[in-house]
């Protein structure tokens, strides 16, 4: 393979992982509603 | 007859992610999780990440005796020093598998509702879980769609599943607009059944 083919396959690879960051980030970052049966301290306010 | 008193309704979702910010105008952090309590549904806290796209979660969290006042773009604290290690309110292990979005509705008669897509809060003098946005299932003959389920006074849930009293259905609200009457009449029928 030519360099640019590298250099296109670099390229390709690098754009993957910046999706999978960012779709894992999304995911991560994506808020819960945690239902617990004995929260802790702050429960008393 | 009483008219219901109307309520001040927000989605969970509409509170992660706002930031945290004192009053001396400083950015503290973003909510990541809300926390209730699901024996009387009141929010205890909420856990923190800090801000920005690559951030991770903070390990203090805030609690809701910390809260000055939650507003429309922020959540207002007094200071830093009202945030508590994040384990007192939620730990780790409790809080892993305790996420009730995504879970199952069903009816003390056995009636599958829906899944949870999102948490109806009540915000006054405290913030309280008062019903759940779930896509509804084809029990309730409009499967796919979002529909909101009101839950009483006392929230009794333990386990993957979120029981809600069958008389629930006769109550659900297709909007968030006439979700508040629905919540207060349907606190009234209970309450009624229970005298």
């Amino acid at each position: 393979m030519d360099w640019w083919g590298w250099v296109i396959l670099a390229l390709v690879i690098i754009a993957i992982l910046v999706v999978l960051a960012v779709i894992v980030q999304r995911k991560r970052r994506r808020g819960g509603v945690i239902g617990l049966s004995k929260p802790g301290r702050g429960d008393s306010a | 007859m009483t008219t219901p008193t109307p309520m001040l309704l927000l989605l969970a979702s509409e509170v992660t992610g706002r930031p945290v910010v004192t009053l001396s105008g400083e950015l503290v952090a973003e909510i990541k999780d809300v926390v209730f309590e699901r024996s009387g549904g009141r929010i205890a806290g909420f856990t923190l990440r800090n801000p920005g796209l690559f951030s991770r979660s903070r390990k203090d969290a805030l609690p809701w005796m910390g809260v000055h006042g939650i507003g429309r773009d922020a959540v207002m604290v007094a200071d830093e020093t009202v945030l508590i290690p994040a384990n007192e309110i939620a730990p780790r292990k409790q809080a892993r598998d305790a996420d009730v979005l995504q879970d199952r509705v069903l009816t003390d008669n056995g009636r599958d509702l829906g899944r949870v897509v999102d948490v109806v809060l009540h915000s006054g003098t405290s913030l309280e879980v008062v019903g759940y946005e779930v896509e509804a299932s084809e029990a309730l003959g409009t499967a796919g769609r979002h529909v909101f389920i009101p839950l009483p006074d006392t929230v009794a849930v333990s386990g993957e599943n979120l029981i809600v009293p069958a008389a629930a259905c006769e109550f659900i609200s297709e909007d968030l607009a006439g979700f508040g009457a629905a919540v207060g009449a349907f606190r009234a029928r209970l309450r009624e059944g229970a005298s």
